[in-house]
């Protein structure tokens, strides 16, 4: 049942949450040793408690929270007072951050309900969720391979049942490639819009938390509840709050026609399963809006530009972990400091996360820094111009999100290089800062495959509009796998 | 860029190490990326370009200088995750100094 | 080459602690941690917890624009933050928010001065830069370095404001760094952004070399007087190394207070690189010309501006009025007086000798000071009519410092009515003699007639004078005219 539905029911008998709970932690139950969505699940007596209290708000309150009762899966990146914080890692295995991030505050506030936090690739480098130092999470659509990453096992857990919401973090595509690959919504907003305090930073400039479900009305309910300025983080846009599902109302309601580009590069590199699907999308929008071919000719570039900013970024936001504050123990008695820290990085990191930090400590070492860092950072103005004059002409921009189809686990473990270039249509967004969705369109032998959008920043709404146009089309709307 | 011994000069730089298993995968892995980063050499016109480290056009906000009215005097901030000993948090000791 | 030419370069770095900040630099945590238990005046963002993230302390900002300011220096027009790495276990997130220049970012303010004097000759300190940057935390041991097993730290002082101000290596000697070094503490206490005396919150790194020599850095020195004699000793140091023909190298050193010596630091094998790069979770703050008026309008008069003030407004000397300026409460005692009197030369010696010397020597607290202005004024009345010789005003002088007596009262009860230094009355009856020929040469041929001369010196000193001693000096100026 989407979100919408479920508040209305709780909001009239708030008792029905715990049947929904019950129902819930049944999927889980059930599926969660296939799929391995979650790596610190609630146990549900501490959620029963958690509501119980809840319900004893004042019923204007009730009335007023955005998501009353409604479960919410967390990637495992977002800090959750009390609730063990681990990035997929070994070095915060046993983290308890004694803090809540605003996200989740403001989830709390509106009477959500966190009931795990979920896999992800370790420290949100990577995407397949395969770095995770724990486990793998699988594809609930087919389980011998990779739900996409770094969100995966949010995106999973939507995809099979466990959580009707989930939030996600995008750096270079995190939360729109597990959506893709797991046939569920996801939306990566406009640089700045939702709060980054309590995120656990991979590359500052291009992180994101964003909304995750499984039909769009659903992801902008959960849109409203997170975005918004945070006078705690200093890149948070000082815009006022918008009520992004009026926002959509208004819009399936008016229905303007759109101008959309078809960036036709990234058709073009994509796989022919994934170009038939990804066509379907492009005939339902372009028979109604004015579609127009628009190019994009960097790819490598792109993709070069991503890494060595993302690796740089990650090289110094990684550099807070050893071990003194929190993080991993080893004994230290009679050993100097450096060699401390070294074997406190060298066991806690897995290889994805130590390679990108030897490699961005490389990008920003006096004698590379304007070879590498200084150069990438130009090309992402020249990124942010050209963009910048397409969206003149345009008023969003499609692609398939993925150029392939979900991998079976284990195939990119020989050529990481290969996984980084398929992140070529996701990247672009996080370089300019411009607000991205995923929307799930159709099955290709049985997997599925979305088409990503792009518009100018702070034109979520745009991107809501058009996600519904088509969901209404599809019918791609409240799937659940059955997992087998 | 250093040929030879890169991974050596990486781990110095990062201070973390790689193990003997993961070392020739990582030396041959960081070749290829780092010919990646060279693709952006191919990219002309950048010499009179300035960098772009912010993507949104915010001024930087600045917090009033109002204390908090309380101090961590429990430690609840450290006492799940650091070790504590009367107080002080116990690190490796730092040689010469 | 004789070692005695070689020219002496020294340049500082100095560390303060914005200590009249409430809160500390990037989050609200209380700053004054001075006196609490270790870890408590901490918070998420002080402590490098994953996931946080700085926000700026306006204050701090205008303090930082106000040194700069008083210290001549050029503000940017934007103020970047840049993340500054190294890995130590004081510092929570294994860099540092500071400034750099680079591509696109610089220090917050460059290109200064500070004009200081050093036995009343003028010397100019350039100063290199301005840097607003966190303070990290404080390592402990239990027992000492050497045999304990592990350091203890303690993130109170983790995140609070620091300046970190640079000077070119424009000082020639140890004095003439202290004389640098106490003109900016003035500065800065005159400001009101710092309590330079709080412990920690004035450090030095000091920079010396020989001409044509290797730079040596001595790193840390707690105290002005400290610094003067870590200088002093290097100079003799690296003398004496050259002086064997011996060549001094780039390092860094230890100064260690008790042993009164230098020691070298370990050197690292590799130079160090910070990997310096903007810090993507602070935007650049645009400080065009209004922000920057805005910020010292609300300033106090700064320093220098005082001192010109002074030289134009009562005709002092740069060097009188900067003394006065500097001890920013005696420049205000002096103000207020000057209201009242008008010899400013003469009011201003009296206040930066012996009257400062007595404060001092009482250690006087110039928040409860017990004599007034009006005191001090009633005083060098009484001297200008020569009631008091200047031996008297010695003499009281510390008794009107320490318990701001009532001048005329106690002149009355001590029976200082009679005005009898001698050097006053001479002057007078030369003045009298000199005004009045025709009195003199009936004085010269008659001996009568001097009482005339005398009555005209009672009336000059309002008939304070002595008139034994008067006949006195009449007879004596008189003879001489014979």
């Amino acid at each position: 049942m989407p979100v919408f539905k479920l508040l209305q029911e709780f909001k009239a008998d708030p008792m029905k949450i715990f049947d929904y709970l019950d129902v819930v932690y049944r999927v889980i139950d059930s599926v969660e040793t296939k799929v391995r969505s979650f790596i610190t699940l609630v146990p549900q007596d501490a959620i029963f408690k958690h509501v119980e209290k809840l319900m004893k708000e004042g019923k204007e309150r009730i009335n007023s929270m955005k998501i009353f009762g409604i479960p919410i899966a967390v990637k495992d990146v977002i800090s959750t007072k009390g609730i063990r914080t681990t990035c997929a890692s070994k070095m915060l295995e046993n983290y308890i951050p004694p803090y809540n991030a605003t996200v989740i505050e403001k989830i709390v506030n509106e009477g959500g309900i966190v009931i795990g936090k979920t896999n992800m690739d370790e420290f949100a480098m990577g995407s397949t969720t395969e770095t995770s130092a724990f486990y793998p999470t699988h594809n609930p659509w087919d389980l011998s391979r990779v739900p996409g990453g770094s969100s995966g096992g949010s995106a999973a857990a939507l995809a099979a049942g466990e959580a009707p919401l989930a939030l996600g973090s995008d750096t270079g595509g995190s939360i729109r490639n597990p959506a893709a690959f797991c046939g569920v919504y996801g939306l990566k907003p406009t640089y700045g819009m939702v709060s980054r305090y309590g995120l656990i930073a991979y590359a500052s400039s291009m992180d994101q938390i964003g909304p995750m479900a499984r039909n769009t009305m659903d992801l902008a309910i959960l849109l409203n509840v997170i975005a918004g300025y945070d006078p705690k983080d200093s890149t948070s846009l000082p815009i006022s709050a918008r009520d992004y599902v009026s926002l959509l109302k208004e819009l399936m309601y008016k229905e303007p026609r759109l101008r959309i580009g078809l960036v036709k590069e990234l058709f073009e590199n994509s796989s022919e399963s994934v170009r038939s699907s990804a066509y379907k999308a492009v005939d339902i929008l372009c028979s109604y809006h004015e579609c127009v071919p628009v190019s994009l000719p960097y790819s490598k570039q792109l993709v070069a530009t991503y890494y060595i900013i993302a690796m740089a970024e990650a090289s110094s936001n990684l550099a807070r972990f050893d071990g003194v504050r929190y993080g991993l123990k080893i004994s230290f008695e009679n050993r100097g400091w450096d060699e401390v820290y070294s074997d406190v990085r060298t066991k806690g990191f897995g290889y994805e996360v130590k390679k990108r930090i030897a490699l961005g400590a490389y990008i920003l070492s006096i004698g590379y820094r304007d070879m590498y860092y200084i150069r990438a950072l130009k090309f992402r103005r020249i990124l942010k111009e050209t963009f910048d004059k397409i969206f003149k002409s345009v008023d969003a921009v499609i692609s398939p999100t993925m150029p392939i189809l979900p991998p079976k686990l284990g195939e990119f473990f020989e050529d990481p290089l290969r996984m980084y270039l398929a992140d070529v249509n996701t990247v672009i967004a996080n370089l300019i800062g411009a607000p991205a969705i995923s929307i799930p369109i159709d099955f290709y032998n049985g997997l599925p495959v979305a088409i990503q959008i792009m518009s100018r920043q702070l034109t979520e709404e745009m991107l809501l509009y058009l996600s519904m146009q088509l969901e209404e089309k599809t019918g791609f709307r409240n799937i659940i796998a059955e997992v087998h | 860029m250093q040929e030879g011994d890169i991974i050596s000069y990486l781990e110095k730089l990062a201070l973390l190490r790689f193990t003997e298993s993961e070392r020739e995968k990582v030396r041959s892995e960081v070749t290829k990326i780092i010919e990646l980063f060279n693709e952006l050499m191919e990219v002309r016109g950048l010499d009179n370009v300035e960098p772009l480290y912010h993507v949104v056009e915010i001024e930087l906000p600045l917090r009033d200088d109002e204390p908090l009215d309380r101090v961590d005097v429990d430690h609840e901030l450290l006492s799940e995750n650091a070790i504590l000993e009367n107080g002080y948090i116990k690190a490796p000791k730092t040689i010469g100094e | 080459m004789h070692v005695n030419s070689l020219e002496v370069l020294i340049g500082l770095e100095v560390h303060v602690q914005l200590t009249k900040l409430k809160s500390k630099l990037f989050c609200p945590t209380p700053a004054d941690y001075r006196k609490s238990p270790p870890n408590t005046h901490v918070c998420p963002v002080c402590l490098g917890l994953p996931g946080t993230l700085p926000v700026v302390n306006k204050k701090a900002i205008e303090y930082a624009i106000a040194v700069a300011k008083a210290l001549n220096c050029e503000i940017s027009d934007r103020l970047v933050f840049v993340r500054k790495h190294y890995f130590y276990p004081d510092l929570p997130k294994n860099y540092q928010i500071s400034q750099y220049i680079g591509p696109g970012f610089t220090a917050i303010a460059r290109n200064g001065y500070v004009k200081i004097f050093v036995d009343r000759n003028a010397k100019v300190v350039r100063i290199r830069r301005v840097n607003i940057e966190e303070d990290p935390g404080r390592i402990v041991y239990m027992g000492s370095i050497e045999t304990s097993p592990y350091s203890l730290v303690d993130y109170n002082r983790s995140g609070v404001a620091l300046l970190e101000i640079v000077t070119e290596p424009d000082m020639a000697s140890p004095r003439e760094a202290r004389a640098f070094l106490e003109k900016l503490m003035a500065i800065l206490e005159y400001l009101g952004v710092t309590d330079p005396r709080e412990e920690g919150a004035f450090r030095v790194d000091a920079n010396i070399s020989f001409k044509g020599f290797g730079r040596v850095e001595v790193k840390n020195i707690g105290s002005v007087k400290d610094v003067e004699k870590a200088l002093t000793y290097e100079i003799i140091r690296q003398k004496k190394i050259v002086e064997q023909g011996g060549s001094i190298e780039r390092e860094t050193r230890h100064w260690n207070p008790d042993r009164g010596v230098t020691i070298p630091l370990r050197s690292k094998e590799y130079e160090e690189d910070y990997r310096y790069f903007p810090d993507p979770d602070l935007p650049p703050l645009r400080m065009n010309r209004d922000f920057i008026e805005r910020v010292i309008s609300t300033l106090p008069e700064l320093p220098d501006n005082r001192i010109a003030r002074f030289t134009v407004q009562y005709g002092l000397d740069e060097y009188r009025a900067t003394v006065l300026v500097l001890n920013k409460w005696l420049a205000d005692f002096f103000e207020d007086a000057a209201k009242i009197y008008n010899n400013y030369k003469k009011l201003a010696d009296l206040l930066i000798t012996d009257f400062l010397r007595w404060i001092n020597e009482y250690e006087l607290s110039p928040e409860n000071l017990k004599v007034k202005p009006l005191h001090i004024v009633k005083l060098l009345r009484l001297w200008d009519e020569g009631t008091l010789s200047v031996k008297m005003v010695k003499e009281i002088l510390p008794q009107v410092v320490k318990e701001g007596i009532d001048i005329e009262a106690y002149v009355t009860a001590s029976g200082y009515v009679k005005i009898i230094d001698r050097d006053y009355l001479r002057e007078i009856v030369e003045e009298v003699l000199r005004e009045n020929p025709k009195a003199v040469q009936d004085a010269l041929s008659n001996p009568k007639a001097i009482n005339y001369l005398i009555g005209l010196v009672m009336k000059k000193t309002g008939g304070k004078a002595d008139p034994q001693i008067t006949r006195e000096l009449i007879q004596k100026a008189l003879e001489k005219l014979r």
